[in-house]
């Protein structure tokens, strides 16, 4: 349905260096899935969306929609992005306020060329139809600006659907919504997506929406896609220690490869605190080979300690610096190795006390084993982000 | 593969069209704005009446450089300029800190009435600050002498009444600049220093002030541009004293018995030394006002301080400034319906005719010059905003070296002080006969070129306030540029068009400066024909003529406010409400 090759995208910056956005993105996306661009800010993700949209002309790569070409540097294809007939919404929804609801709904069937421009009732059907469809037929004849955060986004859906495109794209559109009405949207963007059978971009930084929408994910970081897979394979197999922390609120720990071994196997990994752990590698690794274990929060089984009482064998020892309560769980910030890991245990749990000790057990449960490429130092400020988005 | 050839094509077509476009902008612009600042510089630097005959020198610069009397009107110029704009900033200041963070009353009186004297011409309130002040026949001196006999006068024509009535007609302005920043300015500040144990006096000089500084920076700076290249009080107030600025000094040497263009030229380019220094100092408080204004944005009703029993002195303050700026009008009024002047009084009203009226509406000259004001402000308001906004929309979504080039050219005008402009615009199309002179083209034309930056002004604002999702919603939806162009951009820029426009509209009908050395025999503008009746002492019917004008401007600047819905003009916020959000 989506072909993406090699595509790339220069910016002109300031002091006549360019700026890369997208240095070399190819994707294929099927028909009727809902395809997500996932990354942090600045890696690209929506310079991607409004290539294929027409909105930015790319320096060079190939864009094909459902079979023809609208965007290929080697033959100068550029099709405009308002022959492009895709639908959009915005991160800002860019509801025209001149406009009211049913105008904002109707304006791209009366822009169309005018063969294929239906007349005045065939239009009221479909406004009518997208409208329904979205809950807003209430509302039709109000002016757009009367209308809530979430009523907004319902007539940018509605907006972007009426023309029945074949494909969908979604520029972070839950991002201006707040968090009850953002987990809310999701589902209807989710049920929307599925009940017309339409091909969906859909562009954000938040990981959790990623996780529950999508067919497929690509994970961007630096205008590259640096893994690609369905939702379950990214979250359980990260490729590396940047999709590891941006995916999940997880504990990068490092040490070292005891004993040599092949993607899957159990692999021996001694800490930095001289502690010994286990978990799969997500690689084939050396012996002596710098690696990062994988520990999420879930996955550290935790005891508390009287005072004085040592850790047992294999087992690190923290003290608690933080208690979070989050409802269902407690979070707990626990200083070990000289870094804080954030472990998360049941709420009904025993009563862990700022600055009281506890045993940390991280090999009970598998953590994956990656190897070290050290590009932690650059995925801090991502770690920061999650950092805030978690707390 | 002739299909992707001809897309190729296209696509070179398309680039060409979208550069093109701002090319002939360029061009258009270029045009505009050059050949008189060319000619300036040139006619510094010549000597003899025309610029065919006469050769290169330095003896303009020489001339002037040597001269004492130079200096003294340079520093009359500083004193007059540095000291008007104190004290209206300082005024304006106080009663928009009253009107908008305390309960002070009479909130809506005070901004009626300065909204009001807003469209009054400069020079008209000067006229009136004269009746009122004036010897002899000045209200205020008639009534001391009444009261306490003798002869003892109030002294008009001197430096400090320059400044005062200099710093009345900016009053205005400069309130409608301030009183937004302090409205801005989140209460919650101060009610935080006023948690941690500040007192008011505290509260006001160590946080509300330092919050709107650069607004009152702007504020000053702005002010001392417009004190220093105006002309209308030194020529009312400072001529009759001997007192001469910079621009009446120009004047002079244009419209005495010996026309010197040479030095006049060569002031010119001081006084532009001048302004360009104001407008460098404007520019960064501008900056930095711009920088401080993106604090706010939580919505919330601000919270007034609550002055208690003081509220009633406040309230009389508040309201007698501006009462202050409108009394000039009553004078003008009295003169209006009289044959000949005498100051108010109950004797009198039995003198009171309409005839004035009737003598000055059957004067060709007149009449001609209210017809052709009119005609200028609409065509200066539509050639400016046309202009402007076009520019506007390239420089915000298509920077390029090319519309930063139109950028540069569209805001040099800024530098020019009015009278300059006049006498450069003259002088070039003396030169160059293209066949404009004398006709109402040169005064359309020096009217654009002196209002294109104000323009710039208005359409960058609404262009920045467009988010750019808006037009490509439009584009995503289907819609080509130029349906983009008539259904999306041209509704959306709408008001600011109409208030920029307002704005071009009522400041051509002020303006007195610009059009004092282009309005002549050939074509007759209003403001120096009433300029003309003054200074030939026909007192009464320059009144007559004046009140006419500004009834003009006043239903001009309602049918605005009624076409916008009263968003336009005085309130800084119409583009936010126009966007919605």
């Amino acid at each position: 349905m989506l072909r993406i090759e090699n595509l790339r995208k220069t910016f002109s910056g300031n002091e006549r260096e360019r700026i890369t956005a997208v240095s070399d993105v190819s994707f294929k996306v099927e028909a009727g899935q809902l395809f997500t661009l996932l990354g942090p800010s600045g890696c690209g993700k929506t310079t991607t969306l409004r290539c294929i949209a027409g909105l930015e002309h790319p320096d060079s790569g190939k864009i094909t929609i459902d079979g023809a070409d609208v965007f290929d540097d080697t033959t100068g294809v550029l099709v405009p992005a308002y022959r492009r007939a895709i639908g959009m919404v915005f991160q800002s929804y860019a509801i025209w306020p001149h406009m009211t609801v049913r105008e904002n709904v109707e304006f791209p069937l009366t822009v169309v060329a005018r063969r294929h421009r239906l007349a005045a009732k065939g239009r009221t059907r479909l406004v009518n139809e997208a409208l329904e469809l979205m809950g807003m037929g209430a509302y039709a004849q109000r002016p757009s600006t009367a209308l809530s955060g979430g009523q907004q986004q319902r007539l940018a859906l509605a907006r972007a659907i009426v023309g029945k495109p074949k494909l969908l794209l979604l520029d972070e559109p839950l991002s201006n919504l707040d968090a009850k009405l953002r987990e809310r949207m999701r589902f209807e963007i989710k049920r929307l997506q599925t009940e017309l059978g339409v091909t969906a971009i859909y562009v954000t930084h938040d990981q959790g929406e990623a996780l529950a929408l999508s067919d497929e994910i690509a994970i961007m970081r630096d205008g590259v896609i640096v893994q690609q897979g369905n939702p379950n394979d990214i979250y359980n197999q990260p490729g590396s220690d940047f999709v590891a922390d941006f995916i999940g609120s997880a504990n990068l720990v490092f040490g070292t490869c005891q004993v040599a071994g092949r993607v899957g196997e159990l692999i021996e990994v001694e800490l930095e605190g001289g502690v010994r752990a286990s978990g799969s590698a997500t690689c084939d690794l050396a012996e002596g080979d710098p690696v990062v274990l994988v520990v999420r929060p879930e996955s550290v089984k935790t005891t508390p300690l009287a005072e004085g009482e040592r850790a047992p064998e294999g087992q690190l020892i923290g003290t608690v610096r933080a208690r979070i309560f989050l409802g269902e769980s407690v979070d707990l910030l626990v200083e070990t190795l000289g870094r804080e890991l954030r472990i998360r245990v049941p709420a009904d749990s025993a009563p862990y006390r700022p600055n009281s000790s506890v045993a940390l057990d991280i090999s009970s449960r598998r953590g994956l084993v990656l190897r070290d490429d050290r590009t932690l130092s650059l995925s801090n400020k991502v770690e920061d982000e999650l950092g805030l988005a978690t707390a | 593969m002739t299909i992707t050839m001809a897309r190729r094509r296209s696509l070179l077509v398309n680039a060409l069209k979208a550069n093109g476009f701002a090319l002939v902008l360029l061009l258009l612009i270029a045009v505009l704005v050059i050949p008189p600042v060319v000619i300036l510089i040139i006619s510094s630097f010549a000597s003899g009446r025309t610029l065919q005959e006469g050769h290169a020198t330095w003896e303009n610069f020489r001339g002037i450089l040597t001269d004492k009397y130079t200096y003294l009107s340079l520093k009359d110029t500083a004193i007059f300029a540095v000291g008007s704009s104190a004290v209206a900033v300082l005024l304006a200041t106080t009663l928009a800190w009253l009107v908008e963070r305390t309960n002070t009353p009479g909130r809506k009186a005070v901004y009626g009435l300065l909204i009001v004297s807003f469209a009054v011409p400069t020079f008209i309130q000067g006229m009136g600050w004269l009746m009122f002040l004036g010897p002899g026949s000045g209200l205020l001196n008639t009534m001391w002498h009444g009261v306490f006999g003798g002869d003892s006068e109030f002294p008009i024509y001197t430096m400090g009444s320059m400044v005062f009535i200099q710093a009345m007609t900016l009053l205005p302005v400069m309130f409608l600049l301030i009183a937004p920043a302090m409205r801005a300015a989140d209460p919650g500040l101060e009610e935080a220093a006023a948690m941690s144990g500040a007192s008011l006096a505290k509260t006001i000089f160590k946080v509300t002030l330092p919050l709107i500084r650069p607004a009152l920076l702007a504020a000053l700076f702005l002010s001392f541009i417009i004190s220093a290249e105006s002309f209308e009080v030194p020529a009312l107030v400072g001529s009759p004293a001997h007192i001469s600025v910079l621009s009446t000094e120009i004047y002079s040497r244009i419209n005495s018995g010996f026309t010197d263009y040479g030095s006049a030229s060569a002031f010119s380019i001081m006084m532009m030394i001048f302004t360009v220094l104001g407008l460098i100092n404007y520019q960064r408080a501008t900056a930095r006002s711009q920088r401080y204004g993106t604090i706010r944005g939580k919505a919330y009703r601000p919270t007034r301080l609550d002055l208690g029993n003081w509220r009633f002195p406040a309230a009389v303050f508040a309201v007698a400034v501006p009462v202050l700026v409108v009394v000039p009008l009553a004078m003008i009024a009295w003169a209006s319906l009289l044959k000949a002047y005498q100051v108010p009084s109950l004797d009198g009203f039995k003198h009171i005719t309409t005839s004035t009226y009737s003598a000055v509406l059957h004067d060709p000259n007149v009449t001609d010059g209210l017809w052709h004001s009119m005609v200028l402000a609409v065509g200066s308001a539509v050639c400016v905003m046309l202009i402007t906004v076009i520019a506007a929309w390239l420089l915000v979504r298509r920077r390029s070296g090319l519309t930063r080039a139109v950028d540069f050219l569209v805001t040099l005008p800024l530098v020019i002080p009015a009278i300059v402009l006049g006498l450069a615009v003259l002088r070039t199309y003396l030169t160059v006969n293209v066949g404009i002179y004398g006709t109402q083209y040169i005064v359309l034309l020096a009217l654009v070129v002196h209002y294109l930056p104000y323009g710039m002004r208005y359409g960058q604002a609404g262009v920045v306030a467009l988010h750019p999702e808006l037009e490509e919603a439009a584009q995503v939806a289907g819609a080509s540029q130029s349906t983009v162009l008539r259904r999306i951009l041209m509704p959306l820029m709408w008001p600011t068009v109409l208030a920029g426009g307002a704005f071009v509209f009522l400041a051509t009908i002020r303006q007195l400066s610009l059009v004092v050395f282009l309005s002549g025999p050939g074509y007759q503008v209003a403001t120096p024909v009433m300029f003309n009746r003054w200074q030939y002492g026909s007192i009464c019917e320059a009144g007559a003529f004046a009140v006419i004008i500004v009834a003009m401007a006043c239903a001009a600047l309602a049918i605005f406010s009624k076409l916008t819905s009263g968003l336009a003009i005085g309130n800084p916020n119409a583009q936010e409400m126009a966007i919605g959000k």
